[in-house]
């Protein structure tokens, strides 16, 4: 060949080579679909492509269903259940309103309530059980009803799939763990599947395991307060990362803000925090703790943190202040400086 | 034979007028590819509609897009290298109140709407992001 | 019994052997050597293609590159892997300019070795895009690879030029 061809044939090679290098190394197959009342994206890194789109139609498959199993209002399995529990009494639960109460049980206790599960007649008073939430905000009297008649997973008993309610006031609300669960869900399937590295994120919320090629993934965490990337993290081994904020589901009524992080304890919307990261080697337990860290007050988080086995937090006050335990500050790469920080060890 | 096409056309020793003109032409089109070449990595807003990809937007343009989804029409703006939803047929418009996106990795999402937009490209150092 | 028909060679078969002896050598030569650049290789067997388009003639200077291409790539053992289709696909192309580049008035192996460089270079980008890596960033290796065909092509040609002048005279 003469060297007007082969210049641009080797050209191109060390192009594609160069290119490949830098913005893809491995083989990086990403899918992004609309489930569990979210945005999810998949991205697997280092399967064959076959393989990898297999495996997330798997998991797609999947999600649905459990959308199904986990969603507080729209028609289908646990809107069924609710509708049993009302009447109490005993009678068969489906496996995916199941598995999310067995899942939930530890976290209730582990949080001192803080997280519940079975407030589902509370968020639905608030109207955060449609689509658009809206006010106007319950009556105190409602309120006081319902916190009254203190409905919690411990009214369940469950046998094989007989499922026994000694409550009315218990409507089952997994919203504060569904999304950890679908996560889990997932990355359980990605790794039956033979995938090896993969970030399942589920809006915003995500699992991550394994790497990118020869390099960690990188997750950027977004600053709650509007643009831009607050800090960076790198994932290590198989970490969930989950946060709770009070931008995420809000109404405004008569001036007034109301979110969807209800605090078990008063029946309100928890005040003085604006977000809680926390980072856990599974999604359940990080989504659960996010909620139930976020409710907690401000000397409590620490021990409720320590008790469900968590030791990565950030916690975002309402003045901005950023409140870290030393493993979550030793995990994050800040990216602003005009942010205050306060290290708080765990007990 | 064929010698006989060339004859007359190709005797001289220096390039012809024709060849000076080829070379300047191309000089020409290789300088105008360099001015105003093929897009370079810059960012983009990937638009869907559930799964189906309506369109790319280049975030270096500015301009105003409606998206037709599930309830109505969406409406896009592409500003200051960032996209934002300035409207959309949903009831709680939070598609609109989560502001500007222009990080490689970021969504903006109508849900009830069925739109959704990721920022993709550019040099962005996260495989995703968390929010 | 059929008998069987004996096959001679003609005065073009046997120049365009030559020719095709010639561009292969060179083209061997070529891949033997190490370059100072990637890719940068001095195109001498484009020489041989345009100074054979304008003493013989298109067909033949089309033989010679079909053979070029075939032989060299069977050869150097890159028989109908990717860089065949490239190189076939820049050589088909190439072709095509010549036979342009052949009816333009006043147009001499310098201008014809420009355009054959170009086409080159954009036939075996096409190859490439539509075959091989339909990468959304390819694009941006036009402007770069066609300047080097435009340098590559001046040089060829201005070669060429006087390879052409020199046989005239004989």
């Amino acid at each position: 060949m003469n060297r007007v061809s082969r210049l641009p044939a080797l050209l191109l090679a060390l192009t594609t080579l160069a290119l490949t290098a830098c913005s893809d190394g491995p083989a990086v197959e990403r899918q992004r679909f609309l489930s569990l009342g979210t945005h999810i994206e998949v991205q697997t890194a280092g399967a064959e492509t076959e393989r990898a789109r297999e495996a997330i139609r798997v998991v797609r498959e999947d999600l649905a269903y459990l959308h199904s199993g986990l969603h507080p209002w729209e028609p289908g399995a646990l809107a069924r259940v609710n509708q049993m529990l009302a009447a109490t009494g005993e009678f068969t639960a489906d496996p995916g309103t199941l598995e999310a109460l067995a899942v939930s049980r530890p976290l209730y206790r582990d949080s001192d309530g803080l997280f519940n599960p079975a407030l589902g007649k509370l968020a639905d008073a608030w109207g955060f059980h449609q689509d658009a939430p809206a006010g106007p905000p319950p009556e105190a009297a409602t309120i006081e009803a319902i916190l009254e008649a203190d409905p919690s997973p411990e009214n369940l008993t469950v046998d094989g799939v007989r499922m026994t309610n000694t409550n009315p006031a218990v409507q089952l609300d997994f919203g504060g763990v569904a999304k950890g669960m679908g996560v889990d869900h997932a990355v359980g399937l990605l790794r039956e599947h033979g995938i090896d590295n993969a970030i399942v994120n589920a809006g915003g919320d995500l699992r991550a395991y394994g790497q990118r090629g020869d390099r960690p993934w990188r997750v950027g965490i977004r600053d709650p307060r509007g643009d831009g990337v607050l800090a960076g993290l790198t994932i290590e081994g198989d970490e969930a990362v989950f946060t709770s904020g009070d931008y995420e589901r809000y109404y405004e009524h008569d001036g007034k803000r109301y979110h969807h992080i209800l605090d078990p304890r008063t029946g309100r919307p928890a005040r003085g925090v604006t977000s809680v990261t926390v980072i856990h080697d599974e999604g359940a337990t990080a989504d659960a703790a996010a909620t139930a860290l976020f409710v907690a007050d401000a000397d409590q988080w620490p021990r409720i943190a320590k008790q469900m086995g968590i030791e990565a937090v950030l916690r975002v006050d309402d003045e901005g202040v950023l409140h870290l335990t030393p493993a979550m500050a030793e995990r994050l790469e800040l990216k602003k400086d005009d942010v205050t920080t306060r290290i708080v060890e765990l007990p | 034979m064929s010698e006989g096409l060339f004859e007359g056309r190709n005797g001289s020793r220096a390039p012809r007028p024709g060849d000076w003109t080829i070379l300047l032409v191309a000089g020409a089109l290789v300088t105008a590819l360099w001015l105003g070449g093929p897009a370079g990595q810059g960012s983009r807003a990937e638009v869907r509609v559930e799964d189906t990809v309506v369109a790319r937007l280049d975030l270096r343009q500015p301009g105003t897009y409606t998206i037709d989804g599930r309830l109505g029409p969406s409406v896009l703006e592409v500003a200051d290298g960032a996209v934002r939803f300035v409207d959309s047929a949903c009831s709680s418009h939070r598609c609109v109140a989560s502001g500007a996106h222009r990080h490689a990795g970021e969504v903006a999402a109508c849900l009830p709407n069925r739109v959704t937009v990721a920022v993709r490209g550019g040099r962005g150092g996260y495989d995703t992001l968390h929010y | 019994m059929a008998e069987a028909r004996t096959l001679t060679p003609t005065a073009d078969d046997r120049r365009i052997a030559a020719l095709a002896a010639l561009a292969v050598t060179i083209h061997l030569a070529e891949a033997a050597l190490p370059s100072p650049l990637p890719g940068f290789k001095p195109g001498l067997a484009n020489v041989i293609t345009v100074a054979a388009l304008f003493l013989w003639g298109w067909s033949t200077a089309a033989w010679v590159t079909a053979l070029r291409v075939l032989v060299g790539g069977l050869l150097l053992g890159t028989f109908l892997s990717p860089t065949f289709a490239l190189s076939a696909g820049g050589a088909v192309a190439s072709l095509a300019a010549l036979a342009v580049a052949v009816r333009l008035p006043a147009t001499g192996p310098l201008g014809a070795s420009i355009l054959a460089a170009m086409a080159h270079t954009t036939g075996q980008f096409l190859v490439a895009w539509w075959l091989f890596i339909p990468h959304p960033d390819l694009p941006l290796l036009l402007p770069p690879l066609l300047t080097l065909a435009v340098i590559a092509g001046t040089v060829s040609g201005t070669i060429a030029t006087v390879v052409v002048n020199g046989l005239r005279r004989e």
